[in-house]
């Protein structure tokens, strides 16, 4: 029947692979299932890779980096770039990198969401989800395929405009004890990125699980992200100053969480530009445990709120 | 040989009982799933594919235990849903293409067969047009073609017919019909529409209430011991129907000045009693020919 009615058959296309429309069984290779996950995330990455709303992001990251770049050109060196007196020496370099990863957290929120909030919210909408759980897959590979697939997408934005710092920075400042000073800095530039990847990614993925909208599972992990964010700030703040760095509560909130994590990993109290606006005493490390506790807790409930709404179909008990 | 054998099978949904100590087999071929709504098709379905878990009982699909052997089962099936679904800003041939690699077909495996399956589903031209752009009949095929990416043994087809126009309806059932004779692949058509059950499928599953309540090939269920007749009389004559009731004849349906009668097979001439009944009732007789006994008939019967 199907013969009969194409017209490549007609016009004699006999050349082409498909020229021949019975159909045929597929008897070729199966891959194994253990990666089958993986299929799932190119899913996810494959349209974002097109979206100009992520490499805009990106670029505005790439900026704030190349600002610092740039800054370190036109004083001369890294020493210039922070302030001598509050900082100390040997983590002259991280002080830089921590002063410019807090002016990309923003950018890194909005990545998350262009990334995120879409990619189950989609399914969900278009009943992709019938289609996904219907082939060989579990619910897990699902569930590790969008998280990992949202995870990529905000690690890339993460953690390559830093390691383009970096690359400047070991092309120039070796001679001045770049490596000697810091032999772990690429390490804690990834690590951050991953940390901030994965907070970002299990929170919008579990939001995304329950919504059937992109721009509603957006309108609530922005609800969640400022305005808890507002709440933490004004309870933690001490008279109209800020919080200290080793007061607790301000580090409940997304940002306050990962503020609190961009300090441990450059095993920093305080940004270089920040420390200019402390008071006089030294400021004390906070506490790594509580910190990775709360990170902790945001990166279960996000992907457990994703696992128990990823359903092959509703079940609607009677 | 059948693909799938049901034992003592319940499904519940909390205290709903959708699925009640079922117990068939599937033979190999096409086959039909008839039922009224909330006969419990789909769920049977969705439990053959290891989405829900029975309550009671067991199964097996092409050899595997539905219990416990769901993903080994659904790498041989292929499922076309009732619902519109498609993997969203996809085009068909990458959606296809994914969903054959979603099967663990390797990536260029994968986009080779979905061209060859789109060709095939009647969607070559349409193939690089974003699959939420097309309409319900492109959908429907768009469905079909995900279900047969990845060359399934078995594929379950829910409502395949639905929203489409009688042309293209004509082609989804010629699609069907190619696919369940003479490729190796073996189909369950689950529908509300007996000509397409009709059209397409050698035998037929009927339930009412999560239970099997008719089955066994469309011939079989067609053939009767009786020997049914279709009369039309000029107005309705109750006395007409009520002497040849007397004579034995069993009264299967009357809708105004028509009627079906079955007559035992030794009975005789039945031309000769019908006519000498009429001109004794004074009915007249505008129409009598011998009746078949359709799929409708056969599904009223089970369901009542």
């Amino acid at each position: 029947m199907a013969n009969q009615q194409n017209p490549a058959t007609e016009m004699g296309a006999s050349v082409s692979p498909i020229a021949d429309l019975t159909y045929r069984n597929y008897d070729g290779p199966l891959l194994n299932r253990a990666a089958r996950w993986w299929v799932v995330s190119l899913a996810v990455l494959r349209p974002m890779m097109k979206n100009k709303g992520y490499w805009a992001m990106g670029g505005l990251c790439l900026l704030i980096y190349i600002g610092a770049l740039m800054q370190l050109y036109f004083t001369g060196g890294i020493q210039d770039a922070v302030n001598p007196g509050q900082i100390d020496k040997s983590h002259k370099y991280a002080s830089v990198f921590l002063s410019y990863f807090g002016f990309t957290t923003l950018f890194l929120y909005v990545v998350a969401l262009i990334v995120g909030a879409g990619s189950i919210a989609a399914d969900n909408k278009a009943n992709a989800m019938m289609i996904y759980l219907s082939k060989p897959l579990t619910k897990g590979d699902y569930l590790l395929g969008k998280w990992m697939g949202v995870f990529l997408g905000i690690f890339l934005i993460a953690a390559a405009p830093p390691l383009a710092l970096w690359v400047y920075c070991a092309g120039s400042y070796a001679g001045q004890g770049f490596f000697s000073n810091e032999p772990l800095l690429i390490f804690r530039v990834l690590l951050l990125a991953a940390f901030v990847s994965a907070i970002h990614a299990s929170l919008i993925v579990g939001i995304s699980a329950w919504c059937k909208a992109q721009r509603i599972a957006s309108v609530i992990y922005s609800g969640i992200y400022f305005i808890l964010g507002t709440i933490i700030v004004q309870v933690s703040r001490d008279g109209w100053r800020p919080a200290p760095p080793d007061r607790l509560v301000q580090y409940l909130s997304i940002q306050g969480c990962i503020d609190g994590l961009s300090k441990l990993i450059y095993d920093l109290p305080t940004s270089g530009f920040a420390s200019s606006f402390q008071r006089g005493e030294a400021p004390k490390m906070p506490s790594a445990l509580p910190i990775l506790l709360i990170a902790a807790v945001y990166i279960v409930i996000g992907i457990a709120a994703a696992r128990a709404k990823i359903k092959a179909v509703e079940v609607v008990k009677g | 040989m059948s693909i799938a054998r049901i034992a003592n099978l319940t499904v519940r949904y909390g205290s709903k009982t959708a699925v009640n100590d079922l117990t068939v087999e599937i033979p190999d071929g096409c086959t039909g799933l008839l039922g009224p709504n909330g006969a419990g098709k789909t769920t049977l379905l969705k439990t053959l594919l290891g989405f829900l878990i029975p309550t009671e009982g067991s199964g097996e699909v092409l050899g595997m235990n539905i219990a416990t052997q769901g993903l080994a089962i659904r790498q041989r099936i292929g499922l076309m849903p009732e619902m519109d679904c498609h993997i969203p800003g996809m085009n068909a041939v990458t959606f296809v293409a994914l969903s054959g690699e979603l099967c663990g077909m390797p990536s260029k495996n994968a986009m080779s067969r979905a061209h060859e399956v789109l060709e095939y589903c009647g969607l070559g031209e349409a193939r690089y047009r974003n699959a939420e752009t097309y309409s319900t009949g492109m959908k429907q095929r768009l469905k079909l073609a995900q279900a047969l990416v990845h060359g399934p043994k078995l594929v379950f087809l829910d409502e395949p017919t639905n929203g489409l126009d009688p042309a293209g309806r004509d082609e989804m059932l010629a699609l069907i019909r190619d696919i369940s004779h003479g490729k190796g692949v073996n189909v369950i058509v689950s529908s509300h529409l007996l000509p397409d059950i009709e059209r397409t499928c050698d035998g037929v599953i009927v339930m009412r209430s999560g239970r099997v309540v008719q089955q066994g090939t469309i011939t079989e269920l067609r053939s009767t011991t009786e020997v049914q007749v279709d009369v039309e009389l000029r107005e309705p004559v109750p006395a007409f129907a009520q002497r040849l009731s007397d004579m034995g004849a069993r009264p299967i349906r009357e809708q105004g000045s028509s009627y079906r009668f079955a007559f035992p097979a030794t009975l005789g001439n039945l031309g000769q009693a019908v006519f000498i009944t009429a001109k004794e009732t004074g009915a007249q007789v505008r129409g009598f020919r011998p009746a078949q006994r359709s799929l409708e008939d056969i599904f009223m019967e089970a369901i009542e």
